[in-house]
Order: structure tokens, then C-alpha cells, then sequence
């Protein structure tokens, strides 16, 4: 309600309402307070003039304007007042006296309101005197969106009529009324009354033809007003309907969508995305993109790119997620301008951090192949000259010259040997014993631990072989005595004095591996461990801990052999002090008559 | 074993080797040839008559084995030892192996003992067979 009333001569005519029926509750609606005011001191300004009581029960400055106007017509209703005729009210405050946990309260309105009304009835000295009064206090309820305590404390002046004589106006401003939501409260309030007042626009048609055809228009324009709220509403339906199918299909894409705003905050993300990332949509949404992405620079040629109007298509990024890991991403994304202003972006991440993961350890793998492939093919070269030099030396010894040569020849002789093991221990696999062959495991293992008898007993280590069912398995036993050779040996230096080996040799069948049938030998002993950073790296060439003795080739070389048989070997070990231990597992599966299979796939050099 | 000395061929295409192991065995009181290539090897073996062939897998031109194949077909009471350092002898083997012919392979580089070792066994063996045919 506007509290700046400007008020003119040119008062609007009002033939119908300016006087009130003795006893009724009359409504009036207006749309502009100037009006209300005019209406006001003539309704007030008529009874004051003719000996009656007057209350206005309104806000300061509807109370203001009514008195001064009233004042400007020649009332002077100073000498009323004191005479207690003209009572003056604040709504709010009265309201105030009334409402007891937001709603009117009869008996404090028949108390308040009705000792008014009785004070200003005594004060007119004379029996027959109307009272007239004007309340805003409905409206003020109403404002405050509590049209049900509104239509009540109408209800409470409908009561108090009962008791004592008044006629009433009240008085809402139109807008109050203005959703369409709100024709009930509007129907409830008008029921209320006993005479209903429409606004200015209508009480000021002068003649009765006149008001005919206002009525014809407005019913022309409730006609059309309904049938175009009733489209509105079925396209706001429908549009609904198609913005929960829409955001449906975002939440549950199998794809991160986002929008950026221009501050370069998160606007929304669908759940695939905060799934991805491990964000509740309160630690996401709101934040700056910048914080999510692992490398500033890629994010700020990401964002330089949008800016220069670019689609971009697969950007390589990196998001960091809520457990600190990173996912790789691709990231399509484009920005929505509006009249040459960066609006938003919408952002489609997919997430490739398996597929790089993969890439990653084919590279790897790849490199490791190669390196093994140059590894043994610098092996084979080295065996001719190898073989003429070993010759060269046995028969200088043969030929027997000076003790010191002889010496000499001895120590070339031992170093030569060296070398043919380093070359053996890659290629010796590929020996004449490569058919393949029925062999019990258990026997290749016992004639393996009589062949390290000497260094077993030297370190005084308890090896115990244990066989539950130990068929015959089609093996190539060349490479197979290599495999366990390699892998005993191991353990053999991993133990301390007096340590423990335990092998065990069992009829399986490998879950891991389709459930097929075969051997698994296990090797465990009381070593030292494999600390968890050597782990990873355990079956590439050249990896040894072992500087002095070892060629970093004996597991990658089991690996091969293995991998060969279509079997799986597998570490497991603890480091912890004074309990350490490693098991090496390997699963050889029983190849249906075996020759074929093996015999068709000779090992090759990497 | 002086008395009646083996003959053996060696055929390598590295003639250090070749000679040097022919050197080895005639030390010991074989007699020895050489050859430096497969054709050469057969042409030889027609001459010397040997009752072991050693010979190297690898070689340009006639494999080693190719050879062993037409020595065994003309002379089959000639033992014959391969000696290889490739891996891809394996496969030459098998199909060797199919055409039926299994021939006993050794890996380069082999000590000279071992080799003198290998060859006495293998010429007992044949012996043994020649005997009791």
C-alpha cells in the first residue's frame, strides 16, 4: 500500500457509494489509494456531518489523508474528536491487541472493537445515532498472506453486530487479489459482506446502459482470461513434464554432464559425474571448476578455448577426485553465448582412466618385450664366440706351457663359464629337452633340491617337500627344471641361516583360470620378504636386488615359462620383522594329452 | 677305443670353431674332418665315412638339419649330434621330428668336456647297436 497519497481537487465521483445502509458490512476494492481516501471522508465526512459517529481503524497514512481531505471540505473534525465522535485508530496496533498467535481472537476483539464503538456511539449524546466505521485491519492480514485470519476476523465483526449497532467498510486494495490462486480467499471474503464494492474503474460509470456493457466486456475478458489460463496451464504442464524427462535423462547418463557459469563455478552436474568424482552435490556445485582439475595450465587452455568460441572435441584433461586419486577424462564442451555474452558452458566428460591405465601397461609391457627380445638376441651372439673361445683356451691348457699361464688360462676358463650361465640362464630353456613329455613335478623338484644339496646344507636350510597327488603332468621338462631351479634358488638366497623352505606340490583345479585341472606348486620360506615397492617390478628383465649374483632375468624368465604352459604364478609376502615370508605360487594346468599344445608353440626369444 | 678310432665330421659355419673342435677330439683320438657349410658337409661325409656328425643348426644356406636329414637317409647307421645357439632351432626340430627324423640337439656354447663326454656315449650307444645287429 502506498503511503504517498497525493490528493487532488479532481475527486472522482462516486454516486453509489459514498453513504452507508444502517447495520451492513460493506467491501470495497480499489486500485488506487487516492480513490480509497475520497471515498473515505465523504463516508466519514457524512456521518460526522450529521451529529453520527465516525472510526477509521487504517494505516497512519490512509488516516492522515482522510482527515485532511475532510478538513479541506470545511469538517472540522478537530472539535469531533474531542468531542469523541471521531475516533482515529492504528490498524497494525489494534490489530496488535487482537491476534493472539497469528489469529484474531474473539474475545479481545469484542473487548477492543467494541468498547470503541459503544464510546463513540455515547459520545453522539443522541439514541438514534449511526456509528460508522472504517476498517483496514482484514487488509492488512491479507498482505501478510493470511487471508484465512482475514476472512475470521470478518466473521468477528459479523458478531459483533449482535451486540452493538455500526455499519461497516472495509477496504482491500485490488492487487492483493491479483493470482488466480487466490479466488478463494477473494469468494470467502466477499461472502463476509453484506454488500460487495467493485473498484473505481466501475463505481464511477454513471448510467445504467453504461454499467450493462462494462458487465458484456468483462465477461468477454473472464471468458478469454480462463481459456488462456487453461492453455497456459496445460503447456506449463507439459513443459514440466518435458523438464523432468530431460533432466531424468542428464541424471542418468552414463556420461558426466556439467554446466559452468561464466565466474567459471559449477552451475549443475548430473549424478554420473558426482558419482565419478566422489562429491556430494554441496562439495561440487557452487565451486570453482579451476579446483577440480588436476593441471591448472591444461584447465586455462580448456577455458581459453571456450572463450574463443571453440567446440571442442575430446580434451584430454584431469579431474581430481574426493579421495585424492585422479580420473583421465575427455571432455566435449562448447559455450552458450547470448547477445555476445559468455553465458554458460555444457561440458560431456567421459571417463578413459581404465582405458589409459591400459595403455599405460601396453607401452610398458610392450618396452619390456623389447627389451627381452634385445636381451636374447645379444645372448645368441655371444654363443658362438663364446663357444670358439672356450675351445681356444682348452686346448692352450692342453698344450700345457708355463705354470702362470696356465694360471691365466684357468681364471679365463672360470670367467668364460660365467658368461655361459648368464647366457644359459636366459636361453638354456631351449634345449635339446624341449619335446614335451609326461613328468611327475615332485621328481624334477627332489632331483632340483639334490642338485642345491651343497648350499642348502651350507646355510642350514630346512627344505620340506610335500606331495598330495602328484600325477604325471605333459610338461616340457627343460623348461620346467628351469622354472623351479630359478625360483628355488631365489628363496635359497632369501633365507637366512637356518631358515625354512617348505614346497608344496597339489592336484588343483584353478578357479581363477576357468576351473581347469593341474598342478600348483607353492614355494614358501622364511625370507626376508619382498618389500612393496619391488612388487611391480618383479618380473622385468634386468630388476634384480641381488647386484653381486644376480642378472635380473631368472623371474622373467619363469614368467615366460609359465605364461608358455597357459599356467599363473603369483607372489604373495610379508615384510614385517621377525614374521617376513614369501610365497610364490605357480599353477600349471593339465593340458588334455599336451603334446599338441605345447609342441605347436615353441618359446621364443621374447 | 684307440685301436678302431671314430671317425667324426664336424660342420660349423664359424670355422673357428669347426677347427678348434675337430682339434679337441683328434686329442683325444678321433679322427676328425671339417666342413664349413651343409653341401660341403655331405660331399664330405660320401669321402670320410664318419660314425658321428657334429654340426651346427644355423647356417646359410643348407640348415644343419636339412643336412642331418639327407645324411641320415644315405648313411642311417651315422649318429649325428646337433649344436645350437637359436632359439629358433625348436621349430627346425619338430618338423624334423614329423618327417621322422629325431635328432639329439645341444646348446651352444658347450663345454669341451661336456662335448667329449656326449660324443663318447653317443658312439657306445651306436656301437652297441652295430654289435648286435
Amino acid at each position: 500500500m502506498s503511503s504517498n497519497v497525493s490528493v487532488t481537487s479532481s475527486i472522482i465521483n462516486s454516486p453509489i457509494c459514498g453513504s452507508l445502509e444502517p447495520g451492513s458490512h460493506s467491501v470495497q476494492f480499489y486500485r488506487n489509494d487516492e480513490f480509497l481516501v475520497d471515498e473515505l471522508s465523504r463516508l466519514l465526512g457524512s456521518a460526522l456531518g450529521s451529529g453520527d459517529a465516525a472510526i477509521i481503524i487504517a494505516t497512519k497514512a490512509h488516516r492522515e489523508q482522510v482527515g485532511k481531505l475532510m478538513k479541506a471540505r470545511g469538517l472540522d473534525i478537530g472539535v469531533a474528536a474531542r468531542q469523541g465522535r471521531y475516533v482515529c485508530l492504528d490498524a497494525a496496533e489494534t490489530l496488535a491487541k487482537i491476534v493472539v498467535g497469528g489469529w484474531p481472537d474473539a474475545g479481545n476483539f469484542i473487548r477492543v472493537i467494541g468498547e470503541v464503538i459503544g464510546g463513540a456511539r455515547a459520545a453522539t449524546l443522541r439514541a438514534e445515532a449511526q456509528v460508522v466505521a472504517f476498517g483496514e485491519m482484514v487488509a492488512l492480514l491479507c498482505a501478510e498472506g493470511k487471508s484465512e485470519a482475514a476472512v475470521q476476523l470478518e466473521h468477528l465483526w459479523n458478531d459483533l453486530a449482535s451486540i452493538h449497532s455500526f455499519s461497516l467498510r472495509c477496504a482491500y486494495p485490488l492487487n492483493a487479489f491479483s493470482r488466480s490462486g487466490q479466488a478463494g480467499s477473494f469468494e470467502k471474503i466477499c461472502a463476509a459482506h453484506s454488500h460487495v464494492i467493485p473498484s473505481e474503474r466501475f463505481t464511477v460509470l454513471a448510467s445504467e446502459h453504461e454499467r450493462l456493457r462494462t458487465i458484456s466486456h468483462l465477461e468477454q475478458k473472464a471468458e478469454a482470461l480462463d481459456a488462456e489460463v487453461a492453455e497456459r496451464k496445460k503447456v506449463e504442464l507439459s513443459l514440466m513434464r518435458r523438464e523432468a524427462e530431460f533432466s531424468d535423462l542428464l541424471e542418468n547418463a552414463v556420461m558426466g554432464v556439467q554446466q559452468v557459469g561464466a565466474d567459471q563455478r559449477i552451475v549443475w552436474a548430473n549424478r554420473y559425474l558426482l558419482a565419478l568424482l566422489g562429491y556430494s552435490p554441496q562439495e561440487y556445485v557452487g565451486h570453482l571448476i579451476s579446483e577440480f582439475h588436476a593441471k591448472r595450465e591444461i584447465f586455462d587452455d580448456f577455458w581459453q578455448r571456450l572463450m574463443d568460441r571453440q567446440n571442442i572435441y575430446d580434451f584430454p584433461a584431469e579431474l581430481r577426485c574426493r579421495d585424492g586419486s585422479v580420473k583421465h577424462v575427455l571432455i566435449h564442451s562448447n559455450g552458450l553465448w547470448e547477445n555476445g555474452r559468455f553465458v554458460r558452458t555444457r561440458c560431456f566428460v567421459r571417463d578413459v582412466t581404465e582405458h589409459r591405465q591400459m595403455e599405460l601397461a601396453l607401452i610398458q609391457s610392450e618396452k619390456l618385450a623389447s627389451v627381452g627380445r634385445l636381451a636374447a638376441t645379444v645372448a645368441h651372439e655371444i654363443n658362438n664366440p663364446l663357444a670358439s673361445v672356450m675351445n681356444l683356451v682348452y686346448l692352450a691348457r692342453n698344450e700345457a706351457p708355463s705354470p702362470s699361464s696356465q694360471n691365466y688360462l684357468e681364471e679365463a676358463q672360470e670367467e668364460l663359464e660365467r658368461i655361459a650361465h648368464l647366457t644359459k640362464q636366459t636361453l638354456g630353456f631351449y634345449r635339446s629337452e624341449g619335446a614335451v613329455a609326461p613328468m611327475r613335478l615332485s621328481s624334477i623338484v627332489r632331483s632340483l633340491a639334490a642338485m642345491l644339496s651343497p648350499k642348502i646344507s651350507n646355510k642350514r636350510v630346512r627344505l620340506m617337500i610335500e606331495d598330495d597327488g602328484d600325477p604325471e603332468i605333459f610338461t616340457t621338462p627343460g623348461e620346467i627344471r628351469q622354472l623351479f631351479s630359478n625360483l628355488l634358488s631365489n628363496s635359497l638366497d632369501a633365507v637366512g641361516q637356518g631358515g625354512t623352505i617348505r614346497v608344496r606340490i597339489s592336484e588343483v583345479h584353478e578357479w581363477s583360470n576357468s576351473g581347469a585341472p593341474g598342478m600348483r606348486v607353492t614355494i614358501a620360506d622364511s625370507g626376508c620378504g619382498i618389500p612393496a615397492e619391488n612388487r611391480a617390478r618383479l618380473f622385468e628383465p634386468f630388476f634384480t636386488t641381488k647386484e653381486e649374483i644376480g642378472t635380473g632375468l631368472g623371474l622373467w624368465v619363469c614368467k615366460r615359462i609359465v605364461e608358455k604352459h597357459q599356467g599363473t604364478i603369483r607372489f604373495r609376502s610379508d615384510t614385517r620383522p621377525g614374521q617376513s615370508w614369501t610365497a610364490v605360487s605357480v599353477f600349471l594346468p593339465q593340458l588334455g594329452g599336451g603334446t599338441s599344445a605345447l609342441g605347436a608353440a615353441p618359446l621364443r626369444a621374447a | 677305443m684307440r685301436g678302431m678310432a671314430h671317425r667324426v665330421l664336424i660342420v660349423d659355419d664359424e670355422r673357428r670353431i669347426a677347427d678348434t673342435s675337430a682339434l679337441i677330439l683328434q686329442g683325444v683320438g678321433f679322427q676328425t674332418a671339417v666342413a664349413y657349410d651343409g653341401a660341403c658337409g655331405i660331399d664330405r661325409c660320401r669321402e670320410f665315412q664318419p660314425h658321428l656328425v657334429l654340426t651346427d643348426v644355423v647356417m646359410p644356406g643348407m640348415s644343419g638339419i636339412e643336412m642331418a636329414i639327407t645324411i641320415h637317409r644315405e648313411f642311417p647307421q651315422c649318429a649325428i649330434l646337433l649344436i645350437s645357439g637359436q632359439a629358433a632351432t625348436a621349430d627346425m626340430l619338430e618338423a624334423a621330428r614329423r618327417q621322422g627324423h629325431s635328432f639329439e640337439l645341444l646348446a651352444k656354447p658347450v663345454h669341451p668336456n661336456v662335448l667329449l663326454q656326449k660324443v663318447a656315449q653317443i658312439l657306445k650307444a651306436s656301437d652297441a647297436v652295430a654289435v648286435t645287429k
